[in-house]
């Protein structure tokens, strides 16, 4: 199993740090050639489980016209089912010399006759934020079990919508050698969603740790 | 260094540490869990004091006498708030524990409040889950432990706004297995840069631009505190869903 230890999460921020312009990942997407007009016509990679995958949506990726419209994707087979498991999913931000973006991922559930059988995103996911980054997660249960593959897409950017937080920023002085903050102002900013960036797809077996054996 | 300092610092890392320790992360899995129907509530021990807190104290620039200082201003502030919010009627555990009844009960549960007993109440403030659960009746499915981690209003720097600010930890225990099936820190207020946790967004309308508006209008500084904790019982109803 490729590991996600907390320096590749920092690294994976820093190297989001080069992030390319709204405007361009935008025309980027414009100009992206559909792969393919069905579900069936997509290559899937296999996942196991436990699995880790990261995945970042660049001009090279593969795009599709999703009925939320035309998006980057990553495609995989889901592992054959043995017991309940958890998919989680985290999308970085990114922020260059340009815009602050993120992905606003989606994600298709697939069964083996390439039909929907789910969709998730962040009004049926349970969303944690950490460190600048969203994740959402959910389960697949032996309901589930029709489940074979998984699609992840984002959701297109319109009308230039983003998640809008407060910033701070400090208001300071120097004193002898040393800069200090005395003060600071509040403003807004909007994170823009993006049809680029990273993600990184975890499966994991579900199992809860017992009181008193948590990892932390 | 005096004893007296090295005490001092001593207990700031400790209130620090203790405020920013990562809570482990667990969804819930409700179909998994779809026997759970009666939750014991254990009451969330009252929090001492409703604090105060400028996040980017200057202050804090001027080394340990800065430091000292700035720890003794907002001292000050957060024993002022508290008797205000205090002669405001506020009691934010029995506010949270009636808003997470209710709350759950709207989400099909049935809820069992567990009081908890006057010696453990005495003790010293509880911000950590426990370790052993005790015994209710009717006999629960599982244990809904939550613990207060921080409340009060909070700005980031001196001249912006106070906000409503909640920090609680949450956890449901399996009564029988003792599985953590749910666990989270929920934030209401401003989201913390570092640790992983369920935001929940304050109302900006309970908003106050000084510490002396914050103090003159403590009766809606309460009301902004309730609904800060009914926010954050919706956001927990929500999780078990």
């Amino acid at each position: 199993m490729e590991k996600f230890s907390p320096l590749l999460g920092l690294g994976l921020v820093l190297l989001s740090g080069c992030a390319t312009p709204l405007n361009e990942q935008l025309t980027h997407l414009q100009k992206a050639t559909v792969c393919c007009k069905h579900y069936n016509e997509i290559n899937y990679e296999k996942l196991n489980l436990p699995d880790a995958k990261k995945v970042e949506f660049k001009p090279e990726s593969p795009a599709f016209n999703f009925e939320s419209g035309k998006s980057f994707f990553a495609a995989y087979q889901l592992p054959p089912f043995s017991g309940p498991y958890n998919v989680t999913l985290h999308a970085y931000p990114s922020a260059g010399m340009g815009d602050s973006t993120t992905l606003r991922p989606k994600i298709l559930l697939l069964d083996e006759a390439f039909n929907v059988t789910r969709q998730i995103d962040e009004s049926n996911a349970h969303i944690r934020n950490s460190a600048g980054k969203v994740v959402m997660d959910f389960f697949v249960n032996k309901s589930d079990r029709k489940d074979y593959y998984i699609i992840l897409h984002t959701i297109p950017n319109r009308e230039n919508s983003g998640i809008t937080s407060k910033v701070y920023s400090p208001v300071i002085i120097p004193i002898g050698t040393v800069v200090v903050p005395i003060d600071g102002k509040e403003s807004s900013r909007t994170t823009y969603y993006s049809p680029m960036g990273i993600l990184e797809l975890r499966l994991s077996p579900y199992k809860p740790n017992v009181v008193g054996q948590e990892p932390y | 260094m005096s004893k007296f300092i090295r005490l001092i610092i001593i207990i700031l890392a400790a209130s620090f540490l203790a405020a920013c320790a990562a809570v482990p992360q667990q969804t819930f899995n409700k179909q998994a869990h779809a026997k759970i129907k009666t939750i014991a509530l254990i009451q969330a021990p009252a929090p001492k004091e409703y604090i105060v807190n400028i996040v980017h104290h200057p202050g804090y620039q001027f080394g340990l006498l800065g430091g000292l200082a700035a720890a003794a201003e907002l001292s000050s502030k957060t024993e002022r708030f508290t008797t205000e919010a205090k002669k405001a009627g506020l009691d934010i555990s029995k506010e949270m524990m009636t808003a997470l009844k209710t709350e759950m009960e709207k989400t099909g549960y049935q809820v069992i409040m567990v009081e908890q007993a006057k010696a453990e109440a005495d003790k010293a403030e509880r911000t950590d889950f426990l370790q052993d659960y005790p015994a209710a009746d009717p006999k629960p499915d599982a244990y809904l432990d939550v613990v207060f981690r921080g409340v009060g209003y909070s700005a980031q720097h001196p001249s912006t706004p106070y906000e409503p600010t909640l920090w609680m930890p949450a956890r449901l225990v399996d009564a029988q297995s003792k599985e953590v099936l749910y666990s989270t820190l929920l934030i209401c207020g401003a989201p913390n840069p570092v640790l992983e946790s369920t935001h929940v967004s304050p109302d900006s309308t309970y908003n106050f631009d000084t510490f002396d508006s914050l103090i003159s209008g403590h009766t809606k500084a309460a009301e902004g505190l309730r609904a800060a904790a009914q926010s954050v019982a919706r956001q927990i109803a929500a999780d078990l869903k």
